[in-house]
C-alpha cells in the first residue's frame, strides 16, 4: 500500500511551549482512500490535519502529499492549495464575497483561469454540492449546512489531490449535518482521496476505508471500520468507543 | 401652581382595583401597586372619584408639561439674547443685514482657485474662503488617507521593525497638539527652506523654496477651465460611470467591471488630457517664477500637518479594522492557498472596510474642521477671510457668524452623507 | 483540538536550525533587505538626534550667536523657561503657578497607584478641586496670595488651569445633555440633540471666533467678559457636547433589565440614575472620557485664538525676540514633549483602566 500512497505522515512530532501535541506520528493513506481520524478532545487530530496542508509548523518528521514536501513548500501557499483542500468547522466562508465568487476566487486568482471559466467552474461545483439557486446570495444568506456545502465546493475548486475535513460537522444544528454528509460521501464515492476528523461515526462505519485512532498525540490504533468498530484492540479505543457509541 | 396639581394628579389612583387596593394597604408594596397601575387599562379608571385621567394621558400631562416648561425657558433664554444683542448693537452703531455681501471689499487674499481682487465682493470674498477650506481639506483627507493606510498595514505587520516604525509614528504624532504641527511646519517652510533663486528643483518640473511649491501649469488659453476644475470633473465623471457600471454588472463580475472601467475611463482621460492641454514648466525669471502655479508656503504647511497628524489616527483606523477580521478568514485565505499579500488585498482589508468606514467619516469631519487652523498661519480660508477680515471690516456679527456656522454644518452633513451612502453602498455585506 | 488556540499560522519550515526570531527578520530575501535597511535608518535617526540634542547641544548662553552650530540651542528655552511655565506673572509670586503644575501631576500618581485603587470617591472629589483650586491660585486675592490681573496669566500654567476647568466644567454638563438626548420626551430629546450636533459640527476655532464676537453681544449691556472666561466657556461648551456623546453611549450600554430590576425595588427615575445607571454608564466609557480629556488638552492650544498667551502662543511670541532668532525647532521641541508627555500618560492610564475592567468582567462572566 505504501508504494501508492498519496499523503505519507512519518514520526511528526510538534511542542506548543512545553506541551507535546503531536509525538510521533506515522500513517499513509493511498490514492482515492478515505480515511476517518478519531480519538478523545485533545488528541491532535486537527493539528496534524493542520499540518498536513502547512498551516501549522512542528518540530521535526516529514509530511509529503503526492511526493511534495509540505514544509519545504510550505511558504508557497498557491502549490499547497492546489495540492490540499481543506474545510474548517467553522466554515470560515468570506463574508464580503458572494457564494460563486467564493468558489471562482481560487481559479480566477491562483489558477489565473479567466473569469468566465472560473465562473463557470464555481457553477458547476456549486451544482454538484447542490447549490445551484444559490450562486448570487451572501453567505449570510444561507444556512450552515448551506454554507458549509460552498466551503467544500471552494475547496475542490483548486482541483486538489487531497482534501482535508477539520470536524465539518460540529459546528451545525442536527438535521443540516445530513446534507454535508451526503456531500462527503459522494465525493468519497467519487474517488476523492479524504481525510476527515469527524464525531459521525455512522459515517466513519459506512464511508470510510480505514479509521486512524489517535491518542495522546499518536496514532493508537489502525485498521477497517468493520474490525475497529467491533472489535477494538487497546483499552484506549475500547474506552472511546464506548463514550462515543453511548450516545 | 402647575407642578403640584401635577403631582396630585399623579397620587390619586390607588383605589381601583381590589388586588391593587390590598398591596396598597399592606403598605411597603407600593411600587408594585404603582406597576400593575400603570398596565391596567383606561377602562378601569375612575370609579372612585377624584379627576377623571387614564394613566396614559395623565404621563402625557406630565411629559407635555414638562417639555412645554423647557420649551418656553429656552425660548425666553433666547429672547433674552436676542433683546441683549440688539441693545448692544444699538448702543456699539452697528448696522444690520445681509447687504454687505454685494459691496466692494477692498482687500486682497493672497491665495485664491477663482481670481479675486481688491474690487471684488464680499460675496465673492466668501467664496474664496469656502473654496479654500474644501481645497485643503479634500487635499490633505486623501493624502491622510493613503498614508494611513499604509502605516496602518505596516502597525500589523509581522516583521517587528516596520511594525515598531509606525508603532512611533502613530503614538509620537497624536499626542502633540496639531496647531503646534502647524507652527512648526509653517517655521519650517519660512525658515528652512531656500530664497527663490536658489529653489529645490525635483526634475525641472516642480519647485520648492521658501515662497511655496511651485507646480507645472497648463497653459492659459489652451482650456477654458483652471486644472483644480478640470480635475474635479474628471473625478466626477469617473465616480459616477463607475457606478453605473457597478450597478449593471453580474455581482459576480462586478470587480472585474469596475477595473476595466476606471483603466478605460483613465486611458481615455489621459489620452484627452495630452491632446489638449499644454503642460508648461515653471521658469525663473528674475525674482520669481513665471508659467507655474505656486501653492503658498502656508497651504502646504497647513496640508503636511494635517496630512501627518490625521494620519496617525487613521493608521489605528485601518488597524483595528484590519485586527476586527476573524482569524479563520486569514486561515481559510491560507489553506486556499493565497499568498499573505493576495490575503491582505482580497479577504482582509474589503471586510475592514465594514469596521473602518464610520471612524474614518468621524476623522474627515474632524479634519475638515482643523482646517481652520489655517486662520493662525494666514491661509485665506473661510474663517480667515470671512469670520476674520470681513466681520473686522464690516461688523456685521451676527450675520457672519450664522453664514460660516451654516457652512460648516452643511459640509459636516454633507462629509457624514457621503460616508453613510458609502457604507450603504459598497460595505454592506453583513455576516 | 486543544490547541485551537494557538495563534501561529504563518508557515514556516520546521526542524530547521534557523530560530524563528531570525527567520521573522530575515525569512525572504526582501524582508531581511528590508531589515537591514530599517535598522540603518533607525540607527542613523537616534545617533544624528543623541547627537545634535544632547552631544553637540549649547544649553547656557547669552543669545543665539552664543550656541555652537550644528547642535541644539537649548540655551533659548533655558533663558526662557519661566516665562514659558509661567507667563508673565510677578515673579515673587511664582511659587503659585508652580503648585498648579505640580497639582495634576500628584493627582495622576495617586490615581495610578495601586494604594489609592479602592478610595474611587476620594479621587473623584481631588478631580474635582484641583481645578478650583488652581483658579484659586491663579487669581488670588486672600491675604498672603495678592490678586493677580488675567493680563499676567499665560505659559504652561494658564494652559493647565484653562483645560483643568473646561474639562470638569462640562462634565456634569455632558450627562445632563446626553440624560436631556436619550429623554423619551421629543421636545427635550430634540434640543439637546439639536444643541450637541450643532457643537459638535462647528470648528473650535470658529466657535473661540463666535466667543470673542458674540458673548459681549449676548450679555446685558455694561456686563464684562475676560479673554480668559470666553477661553473656558467656548472649551466647556465644545468640550461638553463631545463628551455627552461619549456618555450617552456609556447609557446605551447599560442593559434594559437593570432599569427594570431598579423599578421593581421601587427605585423612582432620580434615584435609579444615581445609583444605578450614571456608575455603570460612566464606568463604561472611562476610557473614552480620559481619550475626551486627551482630546480638550490638545485643544487648550487653540486659545491663542482670543489672544490668551498659553504654552504655544508665548513660546511662539518670543520667537521673535532678535536676540533668538532661528531658533523655532528647539522651543517647540520643548513644547511638543511636554504635551507629549502629558497626553502620552493620559492615553497610557485610559488603556490601563481598558484593561482593567475587561479583566474585571471576564472575572465577573467566569
Amino acid at each position: 500500500m505504501s508504494g501508492s500512497a498519496l499523503v505519507h505522515v512519518s514520526d511528526v512530532c510538534k511542542r506548543y511551549r512545553s506541551q507535546e501535541v503531536l509525538t510521533g506520528v506515522s500513517f499513509q493513506v493511498a490514492r482515492g482512500e478515505c480515511v476517518v481520524l478519531c480519538g478523545p478532545s485533545g488528541s491532535g487530530k486537527s493539528t496534524l490535519l493542520r499540518c498536513i496542508n502547512g498551516l501549522e509548523d512542528w518540530n521535526s518528521g516529514e509530511v509529503t502529499v503526492d511526493g511534495v514536501d509540505i514544509a519545504a513548500n510550505a511558504h508557497r501557499r498557491g502549490h499547497i492549495g492546489q495540492l490540499v483542500g481543506m474545510v474548517f468547522q467553522d466554515f470560515n466562508l468570506f463574508p464580503h464575497l458572494t457564494v460563486l465568487d467564493n468558489v471562482a476566487l481560487g481559479p480566477r486568482v491562483l489558477l489565473k483561469e479567466p473569469s468566465t471559466k472560473a465562473s463557470a467552474i464555481g457553477h458547476e461545483l456549486l451544482e454538484r454540492v447542490g447549490l445551484s439557486g444559490h450562486t448570487h446570495k451572501y453567505p449570510y444568506e444561507l444556512s450552515g449546512g448551506q454554507q458549509q456545502r460552498v466551503a467544500i465546493a471552494r475547496a475542490l475548486a483548486m482541483r486538489p489531490k487531497v482534501m482535508l475535513f477539520d470536524e465539518p460537522t460540529s459546528a451545525l444544528d442536527p438535521e443540516m449535518v445530513k446534507e454535508v454528509l451526503d456531500v462527503m460521501r459522494e465525493l468519497a464515492a467519487s474517488g476523492m482521496t479524504m481525510i476527515c476528523v469527524t464525531h459521525e461515526m455512522g459515517f466513519a462505519r459506512n464511508v470510510a476505508d480505514r479509521v486512524v485512532f489517535l491518542t495522546d498525540g499518536c496514532v493508537c490504533e489502525t485498521g477497517q471500520p468493520g474490525d475497529f468498530f467491533s472489535c477494538p484492540t487497546t483499552p484506549q479505543a475500547v474506552k472511546f468507543l464506548s463514550h462515543v457509541l453511548a450516545r | 401652581m402647575l407642578p403640584q396639581c401635577a403631582e396630585a394628579v399623579q397620587t390619586q389612583p390607588e383605589q381601583p382595583e381590589p388586588a391593587a387596593r390590598i398591596s396598597v394597604e399592606k403598605g411597603g408594596l407600593m411600587s408594585v401597586a404603582e406597576t400593575l397601575e400603570s398596565r391596567v387599562e383606561p377602562s378601569s379608571e375612575g370609579r372612585a372619584g377624584g379627576p377623571r385621567i387614564p394613566p396614559r394621558l395623565r404621563r402625557n400631562l406630565g411629559s407635555i408639561f414638562w417639555q412645554g416648561c423647557t420649551l418656553i425657558a429656552v425660548v425666553a433664554l433666547l429672547a433674552f439674547l436676542g433683546h441683549n444683542i440688539a441693545l448692544n448693537l444699538k448702543a456699539r452703531g452697528l448696522a444690520s443685514g445681509f447687504d454687505f455681501l454685494s459691496k466692494e471689499a477692498g482687500f486682497a487674499i493672497g491665495f485664491s482657485l477663482i481670481p479675486f481682487t481688491e474690487t471684488d465682493t464680499y460675496g465673492r470674498a466668501f467664496i474664496v474662503g469656502l473654496l479654500n477650506t474644501i481645497f485643503v481639506a479634500f487635499v490633505s483627507m486623501i493624502l491622510a488617507t493613503v498614508l494611513g493606510t499604509i502605516i496602518g498595514v505596516a502597525r500589523v505587520s509581522k516583521h517587528p521593525p516596520t511594525a515598531a516604525a509606525a508603532l512611533v509614528y502613530v503614538e509620537g504624532l497624536r499626542n502633540i497638539p496639531l496647531l503646534l504641527q502647524v507652527l512648526f511646519w509653517q517655521q519650517l517652510l519660512i525658515n528652512g527652506l531656500p530664497g527663490v533663486r536658489q529653489s529645490l528643483s525635483f526634475g525641472g518640473w516642480v519647485f520648492l523654496n521658501n515662497r511655496g511649491l511651485v507646480l507645472p501649469d497648463v497653459s492659459t488659453g489652451a482650456l477654458p477651465v483652471p486644472p483644480s476644475l478640470m480635475a474635479a470633473i474628471i473625478a466626477a465623471t469617473l465616480i459616477a460611470l463607475s457606478i453605473i457600471a457597478f450597478r449593471r454588472a453580474e455581482p459576480s463580475r462586478r470587480r472585474q467591471v469596475t477595473v476595466w472601467g476606471i483603466g478605460a475611463l483613465l486611458a481615455l482621460e489621459v489620452l484627452l488630457a495630452t491632446l489638449t492641454v499644454d503642460w508648461s514648466r515653471p521658469a525663473l525669471t528674475g525674482f520669481n517664477f513665471r508659467n507655474g502655479v505656486v501653492l503658498v508656503p502656508e497651504f502646504v504647511a497647513l496640508v503636511v500637518a494635517l496630512t501627518i497628524y490625521n494620519a496617525a489616527f487613521i493608521a489605528e483606523i485601518v488597524r483595528a479594522g484590519i485586527e476586527s477580521v476573524n482569524k479563520g478568514q486569514r486561515e481559510a485565505a491560507a489553506a486556499l492557498g493565497l499568498p499573505p499579500r493576495l490575503t491582505m488585498r482580497l479577504i482582509v482589508l474589503p471586510q475592514a472596510m465594514r469596521v473602518v468606514i464610520p471612524p474614518l467619516a468621524n476623522q474627515y469631519s474632524h479634519l475638515l474642521k482643523a482646517s481652520s487652523l489655517a486662520t493662525v498661519i494666514g491661509y485665506p480660508d473661510l474663517v480667515n477671510v470671512f469670520l476674520g477680515t470681513t466681520l473686522n471690516q464690516t461688523g456685521r456679527a451676527i450675520e457672519i457668524v450664522t453664514m460660516t456656522m451654516a457652512v460648516y454644518l452643511v459640509l459636516s452633513a454633507l462629509v457624514a452623507g457621503f460616508t453613510s451612502w458609502f457604507n450603504a453602498k459598497v460595505a454592506l455585506v453583513e455576516r | 483540538m486543544g490547541i485551537t488556540t494557538d495563534s501561529s499560522s504563518k508557515s514556516v519550515s520546521p526542524g530547521s536550525a534557523v530560530s524563528p526570531l531570525l527567520r521573522r527578520y530575515f525569512g525572504t530575501p526582501g524582508r531581511g533587505l528590508l531589515s537591514v535597511l530599517l535598522a540603518t535608518v533607525w540607527a542613523w535617526a537616534a545617533w544624528a538626534l543623541l547627537r545634535w540634542a544632547i552631544l553637540d547641544a549649547t544649553w547656557i548662553a547669552e543669545d543665539r550667536s552664543g550656541c555652537a552650530p550644528g547642535g541644539a540651542c537649548w540655551a533659548f528655552v533655558v533663558a526662557r523657561i519661566d516665562q514659558f511655565l509661567f507667563g508673565f506673572y510677578p515673579p515673587d509670586e511664582h511659587w503659585r503657578p508652580a503648585l498648579i503644575l505640580v497639582l495634576p501631576v500628584v493627582l495622576f500618581a495617586v490615581a495610578v497607584s495601586d494604594r489609592f485603587q479602592s478610595q474611587r470617591q476620594m479621587i473623584g472629589a481631588a478631580i474635582v478641586l484641583v481645578p478650583i483650586a488652581s483658579l484659586a491660585l491663579l487669581v488670588g486675592g486672600v491675604p498672603g496670595m495678592p490678586h493677580v490681573p488675567a493680563d499676567k496669566w499665560g505659559g504652561l500654567a494658564l494652559t493647565i488651569v484653562i483645560a483643568e476647568t473646561s474639562f470638569v466644567a462640562s462634565m456634569p454638563f455632558a450627562v445632563f445633555l446626553a440624560l436631556a438626548r436619550r429623554s423619551q420626551m421629543p421636545v427635550i430629546s430634540m434640543l439637546a440633540t439639536g444643541f450637541i450636533e450643532l457643537w459638535r459640527g462647528l470648528p473650535l476655532v470658529a466657535i473661540l471666533f463666535m466667543a470673542v464676537i458674540l458673548l459681549p453681544l449676548v450679555l446685558p449691556p455694561g456686563f464684562q467678559i475676560g479673554r480668559v472666561e470666553m477661553a473656558i466657556t467656548a472649551l466647556t461648551i465644545y468640550s461638553a457636547a463631545y463628551l455627552a456623546e461619549v456618555v450617552r453611549g456609556g447609557l446605551q450600554a447599560v442593559p434594559v433589565g437593570q432599569l427594570r430590576a431598579a423599578s421593581a425595588l421601587g427605585f423612582g427615575y432620580w434615584r435609579t440614575l444615581a445609583y444605578i445607571t450614571l456608575p455603570q454608564a460612566l464606568g463604561k466609557v472611562l476610557p473614552g472620557i480620559v481619550n475626551s480629556a486627551i482630546a480638550l488638552v490638545k485643544d487648550t492650544s487653540y486659545v491663542m485664538i482670543v489672544g490668551l498667551f498659553d504654552f504655544i502662543n508665548i513660546v511662539t511670541a518670543a520667537l521673535s525676540d532678535p536676540k533668538w532668532l532661528g531658533s523655532p525647532t528647539e522651543a517647540y521641541l520643548f513644547v511638543a514633549a511636554v504635551y507629549w508627555l502629558v497626553c502620552f500618560g493620559l492615553s497610557r492610564w485610559g488603556r490601563s483602566i481598558e484593561i482593567r475592567s475587561a479583566r474585571a468582567r471576564g472575572v465577573v462572566r467566569s
